[in-house]
């Protein structure tokens, strides 16, 4: 058929292929923060600024040092784990025994800060990063960029791969075990501690994956973080972090809904994963994966 | 006191919950080889004690020497690495790890471990059940899993707390015949009970502690004398 | 503190914010005393109640669109139009409540915050807002059709009339049975369930009282400021009123007025800082969630209380 609802197919497919990309963007990045608040009960408000900075540091390896996209997908993820190593050590790690909102409190002023500073040198336009994988496919009745195609795949395996590492590894049974009784873990002879602070650290690093794959589709600004991260929390709630899966899975198909939202309904876009976060909490309050706990 | 030189050596133990004192000046030692029980009533210390030496309470002072090195002040992973395993009351089985992960999950501390095979002979309902989460076990199978596991490690002082509590005579017993096995293999355990007929069946000397304090000590021989000040001293 | 001691601290306190206006520029004082409304109000939900929202300036916001919109579009007198406001906030906050506090925790809080996001999107596109320009130009007129509002003064009197209204309605809730079942709730959820207390209702109630008086700090606004805009509704400001609250002392009644003093004060000065502002105020909330996480006055509360012991014991 040529359209569905009046509109042309090639459109709608278009649209569900950009909402797969934001949906891999969703994706890893509630994968993030699910890994972090798995492990640490903390809400890292920061995700969105770290990310953001993820694409910057991208965007300053061209530009200072002609680094391009692919030592950029290592470097640029490194580099802000380091970062999130030391907001750990120096403050976030005070707080795992006291209650959960000074977690958050802490992650909102070191977003706040990260912006701040990113705002105040960039200002608030955009930077343009190059396509590394100019072209595409002429499939007839659309044209499919090849990049695009690549972070779909790209993001994927990331997810997969972080849930086979956590699931299916040691040393994600020891991350597994810890968020239980981590006294116990320790008394095993594991540094938890230590494991806190990679934990934390790689999460923040799969946020600066998720940014230097944005980098090349949308303008790197010090906006796009505080964008995103606020969506990222509906997503959340509606998956609930009850499964590694089920953030996956969810993060994917809201991008996807979200994208055939535009097409049909464009002024509902911008706000219709928050009704459906409002619709889940009515019927599921738990999220769609979640355990009550 | 056997002739092995002692390897637990606690001296003046205070230990504080934030501001209330639960412990008032512990003093007990363990020599290689043995089996000690600690014994009182609930709220005596006894498990403030154990978690004391594996590094667990938030302040202490006085002393614990391990093998001559003082474990006051050290983290509880540098505590299990010198060959401490500990065993909490509510045995610490994990949820979402399966029965297997749970017992493959404590990392290798120093050799003359059981091998998994050598752990599934001696408990074959372990392997039976090894693909189901951890916690599906009845508490006597979870009791046996918590200890198969630090088996593994080839930590040879075990410090356990209440192995039987909650567990019917049966498996009270093949409990402790695990234990008297375990004592073949020259493991040293220190043991929380309130059950103090079942630690006379496998122990070698009895402490007892009242109010955070250690108020009495005699080997199992001299229980038989002392049972009667044992049962007012337990509120039994 | 004794009776007395308390009692000359307030007159003290009455008297300054009465002298105030003659010694610095009343403008920016209403502003200081809108915000300080909000906090209170804030402060009753995350420090009495326990429920830490990211969004209420969708409250605040939102009252001050549909107060500006009443005012100037209906032409209905101003008291109609806070009181519109402070309606639609109310309501506003019985379903934003009745959403969020089907979950607890980190989990309550980002669906306050994605909820406030979606009305900001909603207030970005309707018709009547006026979008990225806000509604501008929002007319004083009379109070009660009598008083003129006309200099900033006067303003500032009326407005230091409902600031105190409202501090003394929070004042009240606090002290009084509701307000001890609150902080019931706060300390152990469960135990005031296990108590009869209908948990819930109770949660819900704190939620629409602290939305209303949002609201009522946001009708303020619009008349001091005679506009609205996108910012009165954007997370930073909800963000604004969180530092305020815990810089000044989460729980503590005059901490979120003395928060509001001292962020409005700094922003003031900052100004021409541009964005380090933001910067500026994340490293406070850093330093002070890892240092000082009573806040001014919660610190003042907690060594006062500390020395009575010491005497108590001495």
């Amino acid at each position: 058929m040529e359209a569905i609802f009046g509109v042309p197919l090639p459109i709608i497919v278009g649209q569900m292929l950009l909402g797969l990309i934001n949906g891999a963007t969703y994706a890893m990045l509630s994968l993030g923060l699910a890994v972090i608040f798995g492990m640490l009960s903390v809400i890292n408000f920061a995700h969105g600024a770290q990310y953001m900075v993820g694409a910057f540091v991208a965007w300053m390896l061209l530009n200072y040092l002609g680094l391009g996209f692919w030592p950029a997908l290592l470097i640029a993820p490194l580099v802000v784990a380091g970062l999130g190593m030391v907001i750990e050590r120096l403050f976030l790690r005070r707080l795992y025994n006291d209650d959960h909102l000074y977690g958050m409190l802490l992650t909102f002023g070191v977003a706040l800060v990260i912006e701040g500073v990113f705002r105040y040198r960039f200002g608030s336009t955009g930077q343009a990063y190059p396509n590394p994988m100019p072209g595409g496919v002429d499939l007839g009745f659309m044209f499919l960029p090849h990049y695009r195609v690549f972070i779909i795949f790209a993001s994927l395996a990331v997810c997969l791969g972080t849930w086979f590492l956590i699931e299916r590894t040691r040393l994600g049974s020891y991350l597994r075990a810890s968020t239980e009784n981590a006294l116990l873990v320790r008394t095993f002879g594991i540094n938890v501690p230590r494991l806190l602070t990679l934990t934390y650290a790689a999460g923040v690093g799969l946020a600066a994956l998720a940014g230097v794959f944005a980098a090349p589709i949308q303008n790197v600004s010090p906006l796009m973080g505080a964008n995103v991260i606020i969506t990222v929390f509906a997503v959340v709630v509606i998956g609930g972090m009850g499964s590694i899966l089920g953030s996956i899975v969810t993060g994917f198909m809201l991008g996807v809904i979200e994208g055939l939202a535009k097409v049909f309904y464009p002024q509902a876009s911008a706000t219709v994963i928050f009704l459906i976060m409002a619709i889940v909490l009515l019927f599921r309050p738990a999220g769609l994966f979640g355990q009550v706990k | 006191m056997s002739d092995s030189p002692s390897r637990l050596n606690i001296a003046g133990l205070r230990a504080y919950y934030g501001e209330s004192q639960a412990l008032h000046g512990v003093d007990l030692q363990v020599a290689g080889g043995e089996i000690v029980s600690l014994l009182g009533r609930n709220g005596a210390g006894k498990s403030t004690t154990l978690k004391s030496i594996i590094g667990a309470m938030p302040s202490c002072t006085g002393s614990i020497l391990f093998d001559g090195v003082e474990l006051i002040g050290k983290p509880p992973e540098m505590i299990g690495r010198r060959g401490i395993a500990w065993c909490p009351e509510d045995r610490g089985i994990f949820a979402s790890l399966s029965v297997e992960e749970n017992l493959l999950l404590p990392p290798f501390i120093k050799h003359g471990g059981y091998s998994v095979d050598e752990i599934y002979a001696l408990f074959p309902n372990l392997q039976e059940r090894r693909r189901e989460r951890g916690t599906r076990l009845s508490g006597g199978e979870q009791q046996m899993l918590a200890i198969a596991r630090i088996l593994r490690t080839g930590a040879d002082f075990l410090l356990l707390d209440e192995p039987t509590e909650g567990l019917a005579p049966v498996i009270v017993e093949r409990i402790g015949q695990v234990l008297l096995k375990l004592r073949e293999r020259r493991l040293t355990v220190l043991l929380v009970e309130q059950n103090f007929r079942f630690a006379a069946t496998i122990a070698d000397r009895h402490y007892v502690m009242e109010d955070g304090r250690v108020v009495d000590h005699f080997r199992t021989e001299e229980m038989a004398a002392n049972v009667e000040k044992l049962k007012r001293r337990l509120g039994v | 503190m004794t009776r007395t001691a308390s009692l000359l601290l307030i007159v003290a306190c009455a008297a300054a914010m009465v002298a105030a206006p003659f010694f610095v520029y009343p403008a920016m004082l209403s502003k200081i005393l809108c915000f300080a409304l909000f906090a209170c109000a804030f402060n009753l939900l995350v420090g009495y109640t326990g429920l830490l929202s990211f969004g209420h300036a969708m409250f605040y916001g939102g009252s001050a669109y549909i107060t500006a919109y009443t005012i100037q579009s209906m032409g209905l007198p101003l008291e109609i139009g806070i009181l519109s406001g402070v309606a639609a906030a109310s309501l506003l906050g019985l379903g934003v409540g009745l959403l969020s506090i089907r979950r607890q925790g980190i989990y309550l809080t980002m669906i306050t915050l994605a909820i406030a996001q979606m009305l900001f999107f909603f207030f970005l596109e309707a018709p009547f807002t006026g979008g990225e320009d806000g509604i501008q130009g929002v007319a004083r007129g009379k109070l009660f059709g009598v008083v003129p509002l006309g200099s900033d003064r006067a303003v500032y009197f009326f407005v230091l009339c409902v600031f105190a209204l409202g501090f003394f309605a929070v004042y009240r809730t606090v002290h009084s049975p509701f307000g001890q079942i609150l902080r019931a709730i706060r300390e152990n959820e469960a135990r005031a369930t296990s108590l009869g207390y209908d948990v819930q209702r109770f949660k819900l109630l704190a939620f629409v009282i602290s939305a209303g008086l949002s609201g009522l700090a946001g009708g303020m606004k619009v008349i001091v400021f005679g506009m609205v805009s996108l910012t009165d509704v954007h997370w930073t400001t909800s963000g604004d009123v969180v530092l305020m609250a815990l810089i000044g002392g989460i729980g503590t009644i005059a901490g979120p007025v003395l928060g509001a003093g001292v962020i409005i004060t700094m922003q003031h000065y900052l100004a021409g800082l541009g964005e380090w502002v933001l910067a500026v105020q994340g490293g406070i909330f850093i330093l002070l969630v890892t240092f000082m996480r009573r806040g001014l006055v919660g610190e003042v509360v907690h060594l006062l209380r500390k020395r009575r012991i010491e005497a108590g014991s001495s």
